[in-house]
């Protein structure tokens, strides 16, 4: 989905800013996870959980079940039992995928499949769906063109990206102001001509528009990944 | 006078670089010419002129100039001579990066992937398979600094490059200081087991441990926290410091070799000031002429940032940043921020005040997969944030802050040898992921359980606790490569049970010359190798941090609030009162004085002044730096 050679320019600053700040700050929103290093169930260490609870959750020899129960005990959103003796074969498997041709999502999403499908590691609840690959699909679904996000907050732009997408991939990103239209566009009242403008501009333009409040929530209730797709309205 | 190979006119001063007897300060800015039309050049130049800056910076990329294997392109976009020639004629000195790392939101780093991709020139992980680490926009194997191959390579790279560069250095041309490599710390790795063993790396090794002990002794690297005995553990950390330094040097000599031997050489490295970095360390190998450390953050980690500063300060014979925010890169998918105006002021004043006499903000020209700098990639000002700096430069320039001197008279000392240890105990080094991104990874639970891990973080953050909340300005360095100690009363060093041997006979020797030496909360047995060291009976054990501050002289001026910091500048028979202010809320403050003083406001406004009083009352605004000049 990201090109290699994606050129990223003439970002309008405070609009581009906003945006980082919510991707921030749902990185930074981190669940409750506990980790337990185990050696076929005898555990070796505990982050997140308490080391005897997890012991005495492990002692019974089924570490699905043991994923669950300190799930339920202490109210986690996820539990991931690594088991240090088949680690070797999760190394190869991790370095197997990480070749070229892939695109930098595409090795994220390689990745974390890897591993949450390795024999090495047990989780509850179920891994979590794999965001990149379903927001590669979307991507690649546009076909060529450009699509215009225009999020509106208080009746004005607050923040704008222009993508062009080449065969499935970002190939460009930029921000309206990139294109030196007309300001009065930037009004809510004006988004029809703002459309009508940007596709007299640049062509098929796929533009997408939203209130800031909108894509906020969507950054808070999920991640990167799901607030764009919600964006896509698919 | 006639400039020969070899000899430079240029001398490194600890404010900055002196040219034929004038001080340059070395506040610079990034600009990349092969990513702006060459038509705009001048405009970009003239707009960086007109925020007041001498100096400019500039990455020279190899992955950029190589089309294709041994041929490089240096014409149109590409003609760095040209750029430099421009900015020559405009009065404007330049420091060049010409690798071979650069990082610069580049697809591979700035290494050709050619290269990366050779077998032979990948760093390896404890299992032996390459380590893969993520760029900007793409990922690739990182090369080892130790492979022969890869160190052709770079040398085709250099001879193609640098007598491009070399011909442009001061006072032919504005060429002033050159950089090595960029930020080489293992990529960003911490975790001690993650890489580098290429067989060639591991031949560095053995002969390290060969020095070390007198003899081959154990010479097959650990692999993990578990691998015993410690001494190899301990002997792995060492050599790690250690092939940094040796891999700068290899580099500095080619660049030397290949005509870069008019200017100072120096590099960067992120802001780690803990094991394997070691800024005075680098210094004092010979290779490079400084060493400095790259900071981003927003002015919500002034705090962070005010601990690096003061590390750099105390530690590196010209302090500087290479690399200090000005933007961020627009990579929202890897690593989000924001950028605002709010942010450049404190990111900008905590270094300067805190002692760091160089910062080049990057970027200063906006460009490709960067945003928020003050100058667009067009050479216009943005409106926001470009003022900021002229008034910067306009304080500097009043201050005179460059011609002053910071003194604080506490030191505290990060204890290496425990570090070293410490850091030793971690596992999972053939599946750690160099970046958080790249899968469901926490890299926390690499640390084996170790109950001196959090014992030594107490001591540590308990002795800066004390000098901060007696209100006292003060140094910090390492017991690895240990600073000049004379001009601290206070020295302190956190010891469970290890310390560096050199930094012990220091110490001996600076409580023999009066100064007070604070142990806590063990004394030191153990050297960096585990062999035993001699009573200290000249140093103070205290028993708890909080103790410490019973150990602590007064301070010049006094101004007991957690978010606030007062540091004192003198020289020139003037002095300054620096304030720098953490917390988000607006606040008053009074900082008492020794005596009667009137004051003027150098920082942030210039109007200002206060009559003559003991007692200086501020009003900081949220996350805001003052300065004040005191008068009789």
């Amino acid at each position: 989905m990201i090109a290699p050679d994606i050129v990223i320019e003439d970002l309008e600053p405070d609009g581009f800013a906003w945006l980082c700040r919510l991707a921030s700050a749902r990185q930074r929103r981190a669940g409750r996870w506990a980790w337990v290093l185990h050696r076929g169930g005898d555990v070796a260490s505990a982050w997140g959980c308490d080391l005897d609870q997890a012991r005495q959750a492990l002692e019974r020899g089924d570490t699905w079940a043991a994923a669950e129960t300190l799930v339920a005990a202490d109210e986690l959103d996820r539990v991931v039992l690594l088991d240090l003796d088949q680690t070797k074969a999760l190394e190869i498997a991790l370095h197997g995928r990480a070749q070229a041709p892939l695109t930098q999502d595409q090795l994220f999403s390689a990745l974390t499949q890897e591993f949450w499908s390795s024999p090495a590691v047990v989780t509850a609840p179920v891994p979590p769906r794999d965001q990149w690959s379903t927001l590669a699909r979307e991507v690649a679904s546009i076909g060529d063109g450009v699509v215009v996000l225009a999020v509106y907050s208080d009746d004005v732009v607050r923040a704008s990206l222009v993508f062009t997408v080449v065969a499935g991939r970002l190939v460009h990103i930029s921000s309206l102001d990139a294109l030196t239209l007309d300001l009065a566009l930037r009004g809510w009242q004006s988004h029809e001509q703002l459309e009508q403008a940007l596709r007299q501009r640049l062509g098929a333009t796929q533009v997408l528009t939203c209130d800031a409040s909108d894509l906020e929530a969507a950054f808070i209730a999920d991640d990167l990944a799901s607030a764009l797709l919600a964006l896509f309205g698919r | 006078m006639e400039e020969s190979a070899g000899v430079s006119r240029i001398a490194i001063t600890s404010a900055g670089l002196d040219l034929d007897g004038e001080l340059l300060p070395l506040i610079s800015g990034a600009v990349h010419y092969w990513r702006h039309d060459p038509g705009e050049w001048e405009q970009i130049l003239d707009s960086i002129i007109s925020l007041s800056f001498r100096v400019i910076d500039t990455y020279v990329p190899w992955q950029v100039h190589e089309v294709e294997r041994g041929r490089y392109d240096f014409t149109g976009r590409l003609d760095v001579v040209r750029f430099l020639h421009l900015a020559q004629d405009r009065g404007l000195y330049v420091t060049v990066r010409p690798g071979p790392a650069q990082g610069a939101e580049l697809p591979t780093h700035g290494y050709p992937r050619r290269v990366t991709e050779r077998p032979e020139c990948q760093a390896l992980r404890c299992n032996g398979l390459p380590y893969v680490l993520p760029s900007a926009t793409h990922f690739f194997s990182v090369p080892s600094y130790a492979s022969s191959a890869f160190l052709e390579e770079v040398d085709g790279w250099y001879e193609a490059a640098i007598p491009r560069l070399s011909a442009m250095q001061y006072p032919a041309g504005p060429v002033i200081a050159c950089q090595v490599d960029n930020e080489m710390g293992y990529f960003f790795q911490a975790h001690p087991y993650a890489l580098d063993y290429h067989p060639e790396t591991l031949a560095q090794y053995r002969d390290f441990v060969s020095r070390r002990h007198g003899s081959d002794g154990e010479t097959e690297p650990p692999r993990d926290g578990n691998d015993e005995p410690e001494s190899r553990r301990l002997d792995w950390m060492a050599f790690r410091e250690e092939h940094l330094r040796i891999s700068l040097r290899r580099l500095a000599e080619k660049l030397r070799k290949h005509g870069m031997d008019r200017v100072p050489l120096y590099h960067n490295d992120y802001a780690r000031t803990d094991t394997p970095m070691d800024q005075a360390g680098l210094e004092a190998s010979g290779g490079l002429d400084w060493a400095g450390l790259d900071a981003y953050t927003s002015r919500r980690g002034s705090r962070w940032l005010a601990g690096v500063a003061r590390h750099l300060s105390a530690s590196s014979r010209m302090p500087m940043m290479p690399e200090i925010g000005a933007g961020w890169l627009a990579l929202p998918w890897l690593l989000p921020a924001s950028a605002s105006p709010e942010d450049q002021e404190l990111v900008a004043m905590t270094p300067l005040l805190l002692g760091v006499r160089g910062l080049s903000f990057y970027m200063l020209v906006e460009r490709d997969r960067w945003y928020a700098s003050p100058i667009d990639r067009h050479g216009n000002h943005r409106p926001q944030f470009a003022p900021f700096f002229r008034r910067l430069h306009d304080f500097l320039a009043a201050s005179r802050l460059h011609h002053l001197r910071r003194q604080p008279e506490v030191l505290l000392l990060q204890n290496r040898a425990e570090a070293r240890r410490i850091g030793a105990r971690v596992t999972l080094g053939g599946l750690v992921p160099a970046f958080p991104a790249m899968m469901p990874f926490d890299s926390r639970m690499c640390d084996l359980p170790d109950p001196r891990r959090e014992e030594a973080r107490r001591w540590e953050s308990g002795f800066a606790e004390a000098v901060t909340a007696a209100g006292l300005d003060h140094g910090h360095g390492t017991t690895s490569s240990t600073p000049a100690l004379d001009q601290y009363k206070v020295i302190a060093v956190p010891v469970l049970e290890m310390l560096d041997r050199t930094a012990f006979y220091a110490l001996a020797a600076a409580a023999e010359k009066g100064a007070t030496v604070v142990f806590g909360p063990g004394t030191p047995s153990l050297d960096e190798c585990l062999a035993p060291l001699p009573a200290a009976p000249w140093a103070t054990v205290v028993g708890d941090p909080a103790e410490f501050s019973s150990w602590l002289p007064s301070p010049a001026f006094v101004c007991r609030d957690a978010d606030v910091e007062v540091v004192r500048w003198t020289g020139e028979d003037r002095e300054l009162l620096g304030v720098l202010h953490h917390g988000e809320a607006r606040k008053t403050v009074e900082v008492h004085l020794a005596s009667e003083r009137s004051a003027t406001c150098l920082w942030p406004d210039s109007a200002q002044s206060r009559a003559t009083s003991r007692l200086l009352s501020l009003d900081l605004m949220p996350f805001s730096a003052q300065v004040w000049e005191l008068h009789q």
